[in-house]
């Protein structure tokens, strides 16, 4: 899954109009991805602009 | 919180803020939805600089009424207090890669009519809060729209868990706009790119000059970046923008690279970043018919790339004026005239009048010289300043029209360039956007 680096993240909201799934929220603002809906397409990962969106290894 | 409204506008953008005015003081029930906590503290980048104020744009001609501190639309019949700091900007400098320089305005002293104002979007957006301030406006943020439903006369806008009802809703949820995707609006327009930004605000830049937009264009692993440079209304802070077309580019390391290697780099020795922003933008075609299924689109929402803030004030206020007056009709049983008469609008002042193809075309001046030392070569035949401005329908007409002068030259001099660009300069920018950046 994919999960957002809150230091690097601006909250723009880019990443959240361009994820097929809908998978990212703005909450509080701060932009949170919810694995359960997350696909780890890496679209998020390719369209920030500032590199926030990490790809964790799967566990296991 | 009601659930019940007559309007719901969805997003508190400059748009959508000036739709609220106009319904709240027609007396309607209205809830304006944001995703963002925090409304006045912005994340996206803007350039934060009001152009142009020079002249008509959207059928308006907006000033800024320094006596009593107030934006003014006076066509529109529009004026609200702007309390926020302002510095008129009259020249813009354009710079290639090896520096050479197209100029608009001559720069020398402020005579003439700015170009831009430079302005506090943070001001802004309170200033305009502060204008719906009513019983029956409720602007409810942390609500981010999802999907839309319709259930007879009555539309159901669902935002994750909370659901509200109206009667017509105004889309003002800018460049990526949900509510156009979720309508199917999106299935006509052409998507032609997205747009990349990294942005920050920085103190102790020092160009030569001062009141100057400065933009470059550079190449960074042979790929078009292009720099803003916008000077801030105060505190000697500049608004510095990073944008690409090209997805994968690394813009972090553009920004190192363009703060130590490039032209510019000079002028950026011990400057020091204040805030950072960015924003991704889908590049649609507009929308060229703005109400279907009692949902009116205006701003950002509707168009191609953006509008600038002056575009989305004046539609998301005639918007506002549009669906009051929409209202006040079915009241009435009166026969629907104000939105076929935005619709003409529209289409008349914005999709006929504003060719989202020349908008474009300042982005595709990189790609049609396509090489740093031909857009060095070309910069460098256009020492003579061009009238000043920072529209950008403008500019484009203005250099289109020195380059077709300077054919002579360049076959005389550098055949080779059109050689190269023949073929290109007969493609709309557009086409040639879509075409470099899927080949
Ligand atoms: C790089 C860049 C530089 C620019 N420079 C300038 C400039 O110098 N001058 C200028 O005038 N303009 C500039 N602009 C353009 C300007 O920012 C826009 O034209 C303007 O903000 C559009 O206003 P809007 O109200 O239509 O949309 P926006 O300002 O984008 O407002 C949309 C609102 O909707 C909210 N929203 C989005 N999706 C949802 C959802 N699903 N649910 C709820 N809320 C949602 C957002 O949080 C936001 O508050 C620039 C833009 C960019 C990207
Ligand atoms: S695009 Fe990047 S900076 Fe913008 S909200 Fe998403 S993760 Fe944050
Ligand atoms: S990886 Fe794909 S599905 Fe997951 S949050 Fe990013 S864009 Fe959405």
């Amino acid at each position: 899954m994919v999960r957002i680096n809150t230091d690097e993240c601006v909250s723009c909201g880019g990443c959240i109009d361009l994820c097929p799934t809908v998978a990212i929220r703005m909450v509080d603002d701060r932009v949170v991805i919810d694995p359960e809906k997350c696909t780890t397409c890496k679209i998020c990962v390719q369209v920030c602009p500032l590199n926030a969106p990490r790809v964790l290894e799967e566990a296991g | 919180m009601k659930e019940q409204y007559d309007v719901i506008i969805v997003g508190a953008g400059p748009a959508g803020l000036l739709a609220a005015k106009a319904l709240a003081e027609n007396g309607f029930d209205i809830a304006v939805l944001d995703r963002r906590k925090d409304l006045t503290t912005l994340t996206r980048t803007c350039g934060q600089s009001l152009l142009p104020p020079n002249e008509y744009f959207f059928g308006d001609l907006f000033h800024y009424n320094a006596k009593d501190k107030r934006f003014c639309f006076p066509h529109s019949g529009l004026s609200f207090p702007y309390t926020g700091p302002v510095k008129n900007l009259y020249t813009w400098r354009m710079f290639s890669p090896g520096m050479q320089k197209m100029q608009f305005g001559r720069g020398q002293g402020n005579e003439g009519a700015p170009i831009a104002l430079s302005y506090d979007k943070e001001v802004l957006i309170e200033c305009m809060l502060n204008e719906i301030k009513s019983d029956h406006v409720d602007v409810i943020n942390e609500t981010e729209f999802t999907d839309i439903a319709f259930q007879g006369p009555t539309i159901v806008v669902q935002a994750g868990d909370k659901t509200f009802q109206s009667k017509l809703v105004i889309a003002a949820d800018g460049t990526n706009s949900r509510v156009v995707e979720k309508l199917g609006y999106n299935n006509n327009r052409r998507h032609i790119a997205n747009l990349y930004v990294k942005s920050c605000f920085v103190k102790g830049f020092t160009p030569p000059f001062e009141e100057s937009i400065i933009t470059g264009i550079s190449f960074i692993d042979s790929k078009p970046v292009y720099v803003f440079l916008l000077p801030r209304p105060e505190g000697a802070e500049w608004n510095f923008l990073i944008l690409t077309f090209e997805a994968g580019l690394d813009l972090e390391a553009a920004y190192e690279k363009i703060i130590a290697e490039s032209g510019f780099a000079e002028w950026f020795k011990g400057c020091e970043k204040t805030r950072e922003f960015a924003a991704i933008e889908s590049i649609y075609s507009p929308v060229v018919k703005p109400f279907r299924n009692n949902v009116l689109i205006t701003g950002d929402a509707g168009s191609c790339q953006e509008l600038e803030c002056l575009g989305a004030m004046v539609t998301g206020w005639k918007a506002g004026l549009t669906v009051a007056a929409a209202l006040k009709e079915q009241q009435l049983g009166i026969a629907p005239q104000a939105i076929p008469q935005y619709e003409e609008w529209w289409l008349n002042t914005y999709i006929k009048k504003y060719d989202y193809q020349d908008y474009l075309s300042i982005f595709g001046i990189a790609y049609i010289f396509a090489n740093p030392e031909v857009v060095d070569y070309v910069f460098g035949l256009m020492e003579e300043p061009f009238l000043p401005t920072f529209n950008p329908y403008r500019a484009v007409g203005l250099l289109g029209e020195r380059l077709q002068s300077l054919i002579p030259t360049i076959m005389a001099e550098r055949p080779d360039i059109l050689q190269q660009l023949a073929g290109k300069m007969l493609m709309f920018p557009s086409d040639l956007l879509v075409q470099t950046l899927t080949e």
